[in-house]
């Protein structure tokens, strides 16, 4: 795009600005925007009816239309309400719990085996790789009647033991932060590191001090998707969790309605509400730290 | 080119191909072992193991061949 300095317009050196104003590249834009748009709604509408439905009476669940009529905050007042058994505030608390304790340690342990990965140069490298590649592929649903078997056999599935969760949602989220900051640490510059080795750091005061506040970026994104994940996870707690540990996935699944076998479907909706909000507050939260090259300009010389 | 993705763009580098066989024998590795362990129980518990013997015969024939893949490559 810097073609255009000192040029006159119009000339064939500033044939990239002056493309931008031909028909066909107007034409390509609009179409990408289009394209865009249609991603975005298609990926937003599930969200947006499930406010509309959230917001709207419960004598009015079914009503088609697209915008919010009949608004009531009563489907909240439902959901949070403990009348009819259900314990959504408690369940908050849970997934909080659970989903906090397993990013920690996914990433307290994902952290170092990244780094060693993408910096360590050692005999079967590749081979951890693909291990760590097949356990992030490995399907859930076969862990569950085993991993039944185990925790029953711990005692671990009654009373407050959180780490029936906590510890099959770490093996998902841990493959999952591996991946990610592996290859993230491998994009970063290592002069940085050798710079710092230069000025008299140790290694690991490299890492601590270099490395890790520049990895910031990498470290927040794959911290939000662990969470995430944690924050999502239905299958296992749904057989693992009591009724004191179960998170809101699994108490959303178990409302009961004001009729015996009735579906709150509002009152589902307004839970789902409620449980997207903590997910989109912390994305904006952290949305200041995930600034993508931070690191750009880091070396010269 | 990333380190998921070893020697992106230059696929005929012999070390290239190496790190990506190598990372074949660890996801193949880590079903095989998953594999093995069913097998082990079912036999143990004197369950019907066919099915799983013949993955594992499966498995591990597919990791001898890149295996034997592997070591073909001259670094």
């Amino acid at each position: 795009m810097t073609a255009t300095t000192g040029t006159a317009p119009g000339t064939t050196t500033t044939g990239v600005a002056h493309e931008h104003h031909l028909p066909s590249q107007r034409w390509k834009t609009t179409r990408a925007y289009a394209g865009l748009a249609l991603i975005v709604v298609w990926g937003l509408a599930p969200f947006y009816w499930m406010i509309v439905t959230a917001f709207r009476d419960v004598g009015y669940t079914f009503d088609t239309t697209p915008w919010p009529t009949h608004v009531t905050l009563d489907n909240f007042k439902t959901a949070f309400s403990t009348d009819r058994g259900n314990h959504f505030a408690q369940a908050l608390g849970n997934s909080v719990i659970i989903g906090v304790v397993t990013t920690a340690l996914a990433m307290l342990v994902g952290v170092f085996a990244a780094y060693a990965l993408s910096r360590l140069h050692f005999r079967g490298k590749y081979l951890v790789l693909g291990f760590i590649l097949g356990a992030s592929m490995f399907p859930g649903v076969a862990l569950v009647s085993p991993l039944f078997q185990l925790f029953s056999s711990l005692g671990w599935l009654t009373g407050a033991n959180y780490q029936a969760l906590i510890i099959p949602d770490i093996s998902f989220a841990l493959p999952l932060t591996v991946y990610t900051l592996t290859a993230f640490f491998s994009e970063m510059p290592w002069e940085l590191e050798e710079s710092a080795r230069m000025d008299g750091c140790t290694q690991g005061q490299a890492f601590r001090k270099i490395m890790l506040p520049l990895a910031a970026p990498g470290l927040f994104t794959t911290a939000i998707l662990a969470f995430i994940s944690a924050w999502n996870e239905f299958l296992l707690a749904s057989q693992f969790a009591t009724s004191t540990t179960q998170p809101v996935t699994v108490a959303i699944a178990n409302f009961s309605g004001a009729q015996p076998h009735q579906e709150p479907y509002s009152t589902v909706m307004a839970a789902g509400t409620i449980v997207t909000v903590p997910l989109i507050i912390m994305v904006l939260f952290f949305q200041r730290a995930i600034v993508s090259g931070l690191t750009a300009g880091g070396v010269k010389g | 080119m990333g380190i998921f993705n070893p020697g992106g763009g230059t696929g005929s580098h012999p070390r290239a191909r190496a790190e990506r066989l190598e990372l074949l024998m660890g996801f193949l590795g880590f079903f095989t072992v998953m594999a093995f362990i069913q097998t082990v129980v079912l036999e143990l518990r004197g369950q019907n193991a066919v099915g799983a013997a013949l993955l594992l015969a499966g498995l591990v024939a597919a990791l001898y061949l890149a295996w034997r893949a592997r070591r073909k490559v001259k670094l």
